[in-house]
């Protein structure tokens, strides 16, 4: 599991990548295999999964990624602490994780109309939600 | 705008069809505007399958993958034609705030054309079918 997530960069959280980098010394000195799978949330509900041989330190979700200014959504950790698992089983279990993650956010979407068709082919279309974009320009330009 | 970023491979798409194998970049919140994973998350077809049961897709998640360029009708033939047209609906100054969290912001095309200001106005844009 370390050695595949080291080649999947993309979930991780790019500080603690640095961080993940910087300890895989020591963990290969220490010949401990950490597992921590933690699905956060910044705004509403926003997962981040990822691993690492440190163990989860509390460290919050605007020292990892900058202040968003939102307000910081469930973080679920799961962290096996110092538990040797086989890599393979660690690998079932981090596509598990990643897995009820996305089916949860599945199930969480808001409900619209559903319109008959969808989009045409080759057709990528796009709109701005014009009542958020109003009240933007209301609070930035008060006087117009 | 020119390019803010070194483009170093392909661009990613900041608001694609939901296809397996793409990844689900955000999701519209009860407040209209779109909150971002931090990290790639892949669909897959039971994603779809499930989702799409409370409404079409694109309108209440963002999706992100390869942008295709001259396969897409947002292709002028050299940029992406739509952070162009929804930028001028915002004040081009930027407050300075922190951008939101992108698990796609190096290789986004409206971060490349548009830089920082795409992405203020990136979490109002979701894609409409009427």
């Amino acid at each position: 599991m370390l050695f595949h997530l080291l080649k999947t960069k993309s979930i991780f959280c790019q500080p603690w990548e640095d961080n993940f980098m910087s300890n895989t010394q020591r963990d290969a000195e220490t010949n401990r295999r950490t597992l921590i799978a933690a699905v956060a949330a910044a705004g509403a509900a926003v997962p981040l999964m990822t691993a690492s041989a440190k163990a989860a330190s509390g460290t919050d979700d605007d020292q990892r990624c900058g202040s968003t200014g939102l307000k910081p959504g469930p973080r679920f950790v799961v962290d096996i602490g110092g538990v040797d698992i086989p890599p393979d089983m660690a690998e079932v279990l981090g596509a598990q994780i990643r897995k009820m993650v996305l089916m949860t956010l599945a199930r969480s979407g808001m409900k619209v109309p559903v319109y008959e068709g969808g989009l045409p082919p080759y057709w990528y279309g796009l709109v701005v939600n014009q009542a958020v974009m109003l009240e933007i320009k209301k609070k930035e330009m008060p006087g117009k | 705008m020119a390019d803010k970023a070194s483009p170093t491979g392909p661009a990613a798409c900041p608001s694609t069809r939901a296809e397996p194998g793409t990844s689900l970049l955000g999701v519209v919140q009860a407040d209209g505007r779109v909150h971002y994973l931090k990290d790639r998350l892949e669909i897959d077809q039971e994603f779809i399958d499930v989702a799409s049961r409370d409404g079409p897709l694109e309108q209440r998640f963002r999706f992100a993958g390869t942008c295709v360029e001259c396969a897409c009708k947002q292709w002028d033939g050299a940029k992406c034609r739509v952070i162009e047209t929804v930028s001028s609906f915002l004040p081009p100054d930027d407050d300075g705030a922190p951008l939101h969290p992108c698990s796609i912001r190096p290789t986004c095309r409206w971060y490349r054309q548009a830089g920082p200001s795409a992405c203020r106005i990136c979490p109002l844009v979701r894609t409409e079918i009427v």
